[in-house]
């Protein structure tokens, strides 16, 4: 039910958006109510409500490609909406060649195909610890989860994709849900020192936070990021600076030397 | 004939009846989903509340307390800025149309209403951070910038004074996050390096770039820390 209320919630929205692009001001906010048509109100009424839902659906039907369970709260639909929005916007010419390995052509299409072919539903969900954005579950096939930190806390628009097509990865049964790997002991970073957790100073070696392949769920993210701070033409700067700064960061959890050699030589490569 | 006129207005009664009831089911449901949405609206933002402030008194909705004079220029542009920050749409084409290169008023405005913001607004102080620092136009702005180094770090995304619970999964997500105005205007800052070398040839400009260095370079972040010492030594500031 409460699916249909934001489906109709939508629909309102597209056709208020639409008069208002034509000088309509047909409906007030608050109560879908026809202004100035007289005494032909309630049929026009009628009229506006079938084009609405016939409009609605012919527009909201590529918008909501992923469907929400209906307790995840509507501020989080909208919000991964857009952002998947977003992404489905990107544009530009040029790729390295991971990314044609994992994404296939630089591009919303590439994006929407990737993720779409991931995940079906979102749910809503603790996912067990109190920092989490975004999580999987391998019994729930193509499902995504989101907490209520995806709103609540402020992290840019592409670190919230960054952490969306990271958990999409996961749900690759076939490829082992790309499961991560130990970091090694020690995990060092470039200069020697032990990498560490900034700020609980607890050690990352031995956990399960690293991979030793470009395809995983790091390596794979972080080669989407980089691709769109390299390539990416109808990206602000704020986003291209914002997916060089998430992806360095990812890249560290790349534990096998050759490999993340080999990432680096890819950034310097197009195709 | 007789009888299909008969069931021609047999069938637009009917359709007349069916948009009726279609026109009053939406009007009915659509004042229940008004209902229903905000009532899901209130429940997240009560829980985006929980332990810090709403986002409701950040940049986006308070005016400003610091009010200057502001030309209608200004005016607009400010409430672009608003409505981009509220958008969450960080490829809005305006931050690259419209801010790239502001005036004075609005670089005093951005730099007053940087401490209004909470703490736990990362990625809207940020913002400020990368706007000031991809536009430097004096002294002002570095010493702004020297300020974000001066503050203490961000604990946690829930509240930037006390740590939480880490995760490795992706605590390097959280911990660019927590660290984000820092990190922005390190990176603005060497593209400025490298493209303005005319803005640092003064030497007041110079040694405030060195002050600001250096005391990013003490902030007590690793990540941040090392990208500031690359800075200087590259730069031999």
């Amino acid at each position: 039910m409460e699916n249909v209320l934001i489906n109709l919630m939508t629909i309102k929205t597209h056709i208020m958006v639409l008069a208002d692009r034509a000088g309509l001001a047909l409906w007030d906010n608050r109560h879908l109510r026809t202004v100035s048509l007289g005494g032909t109100t309630m049929f026009a009424r009628c009229i506006l409500s079938m084009t609405g839902v016939l409009l609605g659906v012919s527009l909201s039907s590529q918008a909501l490609a992923v469907q929400f369970d209906s307790n995840v709260p509507l501020a989080i639909q909208t919000q991964m909406n857009a952002d998947l929005g977003f992404m489905n916007s990107l544009e530009g010419q040029y790729k390295t060649a991971f990314h044609q390995q994992i994404f296939g052509a630089f591009g919303g299409n590439s994006y929407k195909k990737f993720f779409e072919s991931h995940i079906l539903e979102v749910g809503l969900d603790g996912c067990g610890l109190g920092n989490a954005v975004a999580c999987v579950k391998p019994w729930a096939g193509k499902k995504m989860f989101l907490t209520n930190n995806f709103i609540k806390f402020s992290h840019p628009q592409i670190a919230r994709m960054m952490v969306a097509y990271h958990e999409a990865r996961h749900t690759e049964i076939e490829n082992g849900s790309w499961a991560h790997d130990t970091c090694p002991t020690p995990f060092v970073n470039d200069d020697g020192s032990e990498k560490r957790s900034i700020w609980t100073g607890a050690s990352l070696a031995g956990e399960k936070a690293c991979d030793s392949t470009a395809l995983g769920s790091y390596g794979s993210s972080t080669i989407l990021l980089k691709n769109v701070a390299l390539f990416c033409t109808n990206c602000t700067d704020k986003v291209k600076m914002d997916a060089d700064l998430y992806a360095t960061d990812q890249l560290g959890r790349i534990d096998e030397p050759a490999v993340k050699k080999a990432m680096l030589a890819d950034f310097n490569g197009k195709q | 004939m007789e009888n299909s006129n008969f069931l021609k207005k047999k069938l637009i009664s009917i359709m007349m009846g069916a948009f009726l009831i279609i026109g009053l089911l939406s009007f009915l449901k659509n004042k229940k989903s008004q209902e229903s949405i905000v009532t899901n609206v209130d429940s997240v933002q009560s829980a985006a509340s929980a332990g810090r402030q709403s986002v409701k008194s950040s940049i986006l909705v308070t005016e400003p307390t610091v009010a200057p004079v502001m030309l209608s220029a200004e005016k607009k542009k400010w409430q672009e800025l608003q409505e981009i920050v509220q958008s969450k749409n960080d490829n809005d084409p305006r931050l690259d149309q419209d801010f790239k290169t502001m005036n004075d008023e609005l670089h005093d405005l951005l730099r007053k209403k940087y401490s209004d913001i909470p703490l736990e607004d990362r990625s809207e102080r940020g913002l400020i951070a990368f706007l000031i620092a991809r536009d430097l136009k004096n002294n002002q702005d570095l010493e702004f910038l020297k300020q974000i180094y001066e503050e203490s770090p961000c604990l946690s995304l829930e509240d930037c004074k006390a740590k939480s619970a880490d995760e490795p999964h992706l605590a390097g997500i959280d911990q660019s996050s927590m660290n984000y105005p820092q990190l922005v205007a390190l990176y603005q800052l060497e593209k400025q390096l490298n493209s303005n070398a005319a803005f640092f040839s003064d030497r007041k400009i110079r040694e405030t770039t060195r002050a600001l260095l250096d005391q990013a370079a003490q902030f007590p972040v690793q990540g941040v820390k090392e990208r500031a010492a690359r800075l200087k030594e590259q730069f031999r500031l």
